[in-house]
């Protein structure tokens, strides 16, 4: 999942050390000056492209070692959501009226850029682990699968009772889905045939955010309940760990010894939103202590990269 | 004095006001000019969460004598977009408190109910506070009837300050209205011990 803030920018690279994090916790890696005024950022999977989302609505791909910028979309017509293809070559954006721009998202690549049209209420898209097309998430409904290899087309629906999906998550292998829909419900599916394999109904509550630890083996969940959970992968077996004071909203695993950065909020907007490492270990977290705000995150080669931004300055760094 | 579609029907055409060009009983053709005339719109959707809890409890009466806050009583039908009344729909109705806080431990102010014969529906509750994150006080529904399509919408005060009185012209400072015909209109009764203030919320609807 991604922490929805951003940044913006003009693309210089900085020195490093611009943001000062905890220096026994964290191994900078680059560093930018913001080529925009910008609250939010989406670094790519494989950390190579930070995608800047502008207080004018504009957003810019910049590059994370250079700071060049790759593409900027204008801020007319808006973007409704956006997604990185697993391996940083491809960046998509939503637009208004089911518009979809996709567009290369590394500095050399040889592709171009298309633009296609979905049906349908589309609030965001994702990409399928193969790139093949998109799963799309469409208001008061269930979450359509589009193949856009060609002229697009949707080669499926999957199920949920009411409501939108609130997360999903493909396997490490891409060979499954897992879903989290306002109904309360997590599906797992087939990527093979988009089939629905089990569900799990333990739920009561809405879940924020769903993602599969890195051996593929269980998801974590996180949610209104303000607990985070391990549930396996036939939806059989869950297990909440100690409640917290505020909600999980973002999750990302890391590591191999079951790691994971939660993102927290306060469900009564009393306190200000926090981050933590949760230890699989003990089922506690830990906050971070950060100068800066934490904008997006990423688990890359089984480490955790953060993004950070103090004023406009924007740093990427390795956690330890 | 005309009782009906048909009687009106048979008197103009016995006067050569209405030809009928068209094989159907004249008592079918009553019936398709009567649903035509009692069409109605599908209420308009708005977001289900994020606070949707499932299973609450089968409890018309959501308010307690010790709740802060103004008393409320919000009643409505549940029709189809044909005018036909639903008596097997289902509603969940689920709110914040006063202070604006939604119960996610418990159930206060979550309640799943039937309507009656007449497809009306009537719950007893507080007006809600305005959550942090919103812009609006509101009440959220999700209303379900066997052959219609599940119904995830919110309703909103005519009262609200957020709209300074004048709901038609403010009431899109909420982004989350996506249609004036949430925002209802209050009125306020007396019972013997207390003001309460009323809502009328019908809702309507659409087929699979």
């Amino acid at each position: 999942m991604r922490i929805s803030r951003m940044l913006g920018a003009s693309g210089a690279v900085m020195a490093l050390h611009l943001v000062s994090l905890c220096a026994a916790e964290f191994k900078p890696v680059s560093s930018m000056r913001m080529p925009c005024v910008s609250q939010r950022q989406s670094l790519s999977p494989k950390g190579g492209v930070v995608a800047f989302f502008c207080e004018d609505h504009s957003v810019l791909l910049v590059d994370a070692s250079s700071g060049a910028t790759l593409h900027s979309f204008p801020a007319v017509p808006a973007v409704l959501g956006s997604t990185f293809s697993r391996d940083d070559r491809w960046f998509a954006v939503l637009h208004p009226g089911g518009e979809v721009e996709v567009v290369p998202a590394a500095a050399a690549s040889p592709a171009t850029a298309r633009k296609f049209k979905l049906q349908g209420n589309l609030r965001d898209i994702d990409f399928l682990p193969d790139g093949s097309g998109f799963l799309a998430t469409v208001d008061n409904g269930p979450g359509q699968v589009w193949d856009t290899r060609g002229t697009p087309k949707q080669i499926a629906t999957l199920h949920n009772d009411f409501g939108r999906l609130t997360a999903n998550c493909f396997s490490p292998d891409g060979r499954l889905l897992v879903t989290a829909d306002g109904d309360t419900v997590i599906r797992f599916y087939d990527t093979a045939n988009w089939r629905p394999l089990h569900e799990y109904r333990g739920r009561l509550l809405e879940t924020f955010t769903v993602e599969f630890t890195p051996d593929g083996k269980h998801v974590l969940l996180g949610g209104a309940d303000d607990t985070i959970a391990l549930l396996d992968t036939a939806g059989s077996e869950e297990r909440r760990t100690e409640k917290d004071p505020f909600v999980p909203f973002v999750i990302v695993p890391f590591g191999s010894s079951g790691q994971a950065l939660v993102h927290y909020f306060d469900a009564d907007g009393k306190a200000a939103d926090y981050q933590a490492i949760w230890s699989r270990e003990n089922g506690k977290s830990t906050p971070l202590k950060l100068d800066g705000a934490v904008t997006s995150a990423r688990a890359i080669n089984g480490q955790l990269w953060l993004v950070t931004t103090k004023g406009n300055q924007l740093q990427i760094a390795e956690y330890h | 004095m005309i009782h009906s579609r048909r009687e009106l029907l048979e008197r103009c055409i016995a006067f050569g006001a209405v030809t009928l060009a068209t094989p159907k009983s004249l008592s079918t053709v009553a019936l398709a000019w009567d649903a035509a005339d009692n069409k109605r719109m599908p209420t308009p959707a708005s977001v289900l969460g994020p606070f949707y809890k499932r299973d609450a409890p089968h409890n018309a009466v959501m308010r307690t004598a010790a709740d802060a806050g103004m008393p409320l009583s919000l009643a409505g039908v549940v029709y189809s977009i044909n005018g036909n009344i639903l008596p097997d729909a289902k509603l969940e109705i689920w709110q914040t408190d006063h202070y604006g806080h939604y119960d996610n431990e418990g159930y206060r102010f979550r309640t799943v109910i039937a309507p009656d014969g007449k497809a009306a529906y009537q719950v007893e509750s507080v007006m809600p506070g305005h959550y942090p994150a919103r812009v609006c006080q509101h009440v959220h529904y999700l209303v379900t009837a066997p052959g219609h399509k599940p119904l995830v919408t919110q309703m909103y005060f005519g009262s609200d300050p957020v709209f300074e009185g004048n709901p038609d012209k403010n009431y899109s400072r909420d982004p989350l209205i996506t249609s004036r015909e949430l925002v209802r209109p209050v009125s306020i009764k007396e019972d013997e011990k207390q003001m309460i203030a009323v809502v009328k919320f019908d809702v309507v609807l659409e087929k699979l």
